[in-house]
């Protein structure tokens, strides 16, 4: 029955998470992961989920006296995304390191894309480590988001 | 080339701020994971692992030391990172800290860019041992 409450799977992709973790080597391109468009109703959610209540990602009319169009994403809903990459190519709990600049904003509807590639496998003691390049892009093409991320595969 | 570094922006480097208490519930990590649309099941259940930029939900819930709010036109935040010694699970009790560790300035092609650049440490209080860190860089923008 239709409570009139967006649920969670409203911005849910569907993504099937696997048990057992393909071994990557250098090179191998992680599976990509295209979004649903971001909503403000995501920017809300988010806002409350983090604690970042900053009103240009809430308050279309804040953000435009912020100079900007309307509401922006929160640069941190981009990370979290590339943080889904990581995790679920790696699995939860996997990610050792996860580092990313801010280079471009992130607007309602925009469509990311997520995009990963192993650059390097690294043996520590009895595990093994996969470090990967990450991406965040937006409509244009751009990359909104790019960084590092260094994952347990073991 | 004068710098945009007062000394009490440069007084600001060292500040500490902290510890304050985060303790990491499973229904906090359950709506982190929903707002971000990650289906994840192993951030659904009681004994949850966060996705990892849940630390992001540990604020302040006082002023921290922090760049005068008239300083620079724009704010924006220029670069994160987290390191995990391992994994941050729903019941996990945790001590963060966070310190200013450097403010640098660079010439950007709109304006003056001043970064300001924090560490933070979280150490689980069980154990005393460290979980993890992180680096928040923001900066402000003084438009040309």
């Amino acid at each position: 029955m239709e409570s009139g409450f967006p649920s969670a799977d409203s911005i849910n992709d569907g993504l099937k998470v696997e048990d057992s973790i393909v071994k990557y080597q250098a090179g191998d391109k992680l599976s990509e992961i295209v979004k649903k468009p971001v909503t403000k109703v995501q920017l809300v959610m988010y806002a409350g989920a983090s604690g970042d209540f900053n009103p240009i990602h809430t308050d279309d009319e804040a953000a435009r006296e912020s100079g900007l169009s309307g509401v922006i994403a929160h640069g941190m809903l981009s990370m979290a995304f590339l943080g889904q990459l990581a995790e679920s190519t790696f699995g939860a709990g996997s990610v050792r390191r996860l580092e990313v600049n801010f280079r471009g904003m992130v607007n309602v509807g925009d469509v990311i894309t997520l995009r990963g590639k192993v650059i390097e496998t690294r043996e520590d003691g009895d595990r093994t480590l996969a470090i990967c390049e990450i991406d965040a892009v937006n409509p244009s093409g751009d990359s909104v988001t790019k960084g590092t991320v260094e994952a347990w595969m073991n | 080339m004068t710098s945009r570094i007062t000394p009490e922006v440069q007084n600001l480097v060292g500040e500490k701020y902290g510890p304050f208490r985060v303790n990491v519930e499973a229904g906090a990590i359950r709506k982190f994971a929903d707002s971000i649309g990650d289906p994840n099941p192993n951030y659904r259940k009681s004994d949850a692992v966060a996705p990892p930029t849940f630390p992001t939900t540990f604020r302040p819930e006082s002023p921290y030391p922090e760049l005068p709010a008239d300083f620079g036109d724009v704010g924006l935040h220029a670069s994160q990172a987290y390191e995990f010694d391992r994994p941050i699970r729903a019941g996990d009790s945790i001590d963060v800290s966070i310190t200013i560790s450097s403010i640098y300035e660079k010439r950007g092609r709109s304006g003056d860019l001043v970064f300001i650049e924090r560490k933070i440490e979280y150490i689980d209080v069980n154990s005393g041992r460290r979980i993890g860190s992180g680096k928040w860089v923001s900066l402000r923008r003084f438009n040309k």
